[in-house]
């Protein structure tokens, strides 16, 4: 960022991503933007800072994807010939890549079905049903395993599965050391040259596992719109997706707006949160199951409120002692 | 005519606007001020580059070729219907709050708390009026007229807060947007 347009006013680009710039600060604005991909991605970093900077969401990709998706599959006649085509290249690339994959694994039981990519990428269905698309130089086997009864895929690189639901017989994609079970779905998988593993949860919800060296399994729950990072240079799996936030702010009248949003958190956590916020202590029961979780959203609740709430919806109880609350299980669990 | 990016497949194609959607909307919303039409100009924008996807070759960057068509396309929306006045920033915010249980953006909260931590040790009067800005969304003539300082006074406010918050985080930034990239190229 050496060039003549390195430095850009941070009062403009404020200006412009809270709707207030004029005509000539808007084009000067964009003239910056575009003169280099170093502009854009600082411009992109202060509008993620931006919109990361307050919990009113305005856009909501998850609720537009359906009319985006309704608009582009009305055209999709028009590529049948071109899908065709491809899937005929496919076939081609199919026999010629499986040659020596299939050696190396002479001596395992071969899996029902194995691919791989070359310099393109590759749209495939599992026997299962269960759609892949397998991204350039990467490649799977599947194998029903009969004695655990459940899918089993192999992959090395990176894929989207789309996966057909059958409960009866769990899918499990194994990369490197770590994997994902799924529990009906549709996610990516991908396998990082450092051998860890990113997984991204478009839809549904997925179990991540990893076996670490001492040959216990990690895992944890991811769902809808999550990433979790399998690290296996540090044996742990990172989520980087967990929704949380709190903020507060005081306008002229000095009424303190609260709010207090709980996304699928676990309870020491929303807990501690609390107790930040109220300043309180808040104790929690021994015998309280510590991963209990709770998503909500409160405005200006006062902490009784919000407490009641929880501990209803998580079959638990809560008594206060001066400062200090205690939450612990609910009389008819006992 | 090979695919040779993964977001010219429908699955990836999702993937694609799921990460893009929200920043490429709050970007066209600068310059055409109304949510809603900020909107129907990336609506319309990922229905074009799904038609056009097989023109793209493996070279192109298309987070590049998202923003530059991005910013034409809002520029002739305001062509067209002109920029809105009176946007009401304030009921609009309620209702997505109203919406914000259900609504699941993929989202760091790390981060989040980061920021919020940031914003929280700023200068008393910048982060009342960061926040009156951001939480309470006040236009900044709302802002000065409240405070009973001058709308230039804002600005600056405006913009040493977003430049601290960049200087704070600016060893966090680099990695999210890299995580954003993965999945996609």
């Amino acid at each position: 960022m050496n060039d003549q347009y390195s430095h850009i006013d941070e009062n403009a680009i404020a200006k412009y991503l809270s709707g207030e710039a004029n005509a000539t600060e808007i084009k000067r604005l964009m003239d910056w933007v575009e003169s280099s991909d170093e502009n854009l991605e600082e411009f992109i970093r202060y509008e993620k800072l931006w919109s990361e900077s307050s919990v009113h969401r305005p856009f909501n990709a998850q609720k537009a994807w359906p009319k985006v998706c309704r608009r582009i599959s009305q055209k999709k006649h028009r590529f049948n010939l071109y899908y065709f085509s491809a899937a005929a290249a496919a076939i081609i690339i199919l026999i010629v890549m499986s040659v020596p994959f299939f050696n190396t694994k002479t001596t395992l039981s071969s899996p029902e079905f194995a691919i791989a990519s070359a310099n393109s990428i590759l749209n495939s269905t599992l026997p299962d049903g269960s759609s892949v698309l397998l991204s350039k130089h990467s490649k799977i086997e599947y194998t029903f395993d009969a004695q655990k009864q459940i899918r089993l895929t192999k992959l090395s690189g990176k894929a989207f599965f789309n996966v057909k639901r059958d409960t009866k017989h769990r899918f499990v994609v194994e990369a490197n050391r770590g994997g994902v079970e799924v529990l009906g779905t549709k996610f990516s998988v991908n396998e990082l040259k450092n051998k860890d593993v990113r997984v991204y949860v478009l839809s549904g919800r997925v179990k991540v596992f990893l076996v670490q060296a001492s040959k216990d399994t990690l895992s944890l729950i991811i769902t809808n719109g999550e990433k979790a990072l399998i690290k296996a240079s540090s044996d742990t799996i990172i989520q980087q997706t967990q929704k949380a936030s709190a903020f507060h702010s005081i306008n002229k009248t000095n009424i303190i707006h609260k709010t207090i949003t709980f996304r699928n958190m676990d309870l020491p956590t929303i807990m501690a949160k609390l107790e930040r916020y109220y300043s309180v202590n808040i104790k929690i029961d021994n015998t309280v199951d510590k991963k209990l979780r709770f998503s909500s959203s409160f405005k200006d609740n006062s902490l009784n409120e919000i407490l009641t709430v929880i501990t209803q919806t998580l079959n638990l109880d809560y008594t206060k002692r001066g400062n200090t609350y205690y939450i612990k299980n609910g009389k008819d669990e006992q | 005519m090979t695919c040779a990016n993964i977001w010219q497949t429908k699955e990836g194609f999702e993937i694609l606007f799921k990460q893009y959607y929200e920043p490429l909307c709050n970007f066209v919303f600068g310059m055409v001020k109304d949510y809603d039409a900020s909107e129907d100009v990336i609506q319309e924008l990922f229905v074009k580059l799904w038609e056009k996807r097989n023109d793209f070759s493996d070279d192109i960057s298309v987070k590049a070729y998202l923003y530059r068509a991005a910013r034409n396309m809002a520029l002739n929306q305001i062509r067209h219907f002109g920029i809105k006045k009176d946007f009401n920033l304030f009921n609009r915010m309620k209702m997505s709050d109203a919406e914000q249980g259900i609504s699941n953006p993929a989202e760091t909260s790390e981060l989040q708390q980061m920021i919020a931590q940031a914003v929280n040790e700023l200068p008393p009067e910048r982060k009342k009026i960061f926040l009156m800005s951001r939480e309470d969304g006040l236009k900044y003539k709302e802002i000065a007229g409240e405070l009973n300082i001058s709308i230039k006074t804002v600005e600056n406010q405006m913009g040493k807060a977003l430049s601290t918050l960049r200087t704070e985080l600016s060893d966090y930034l680099p990695a999210i947007i890299i995580a954003i990239c993965i999945g996609i190229k």
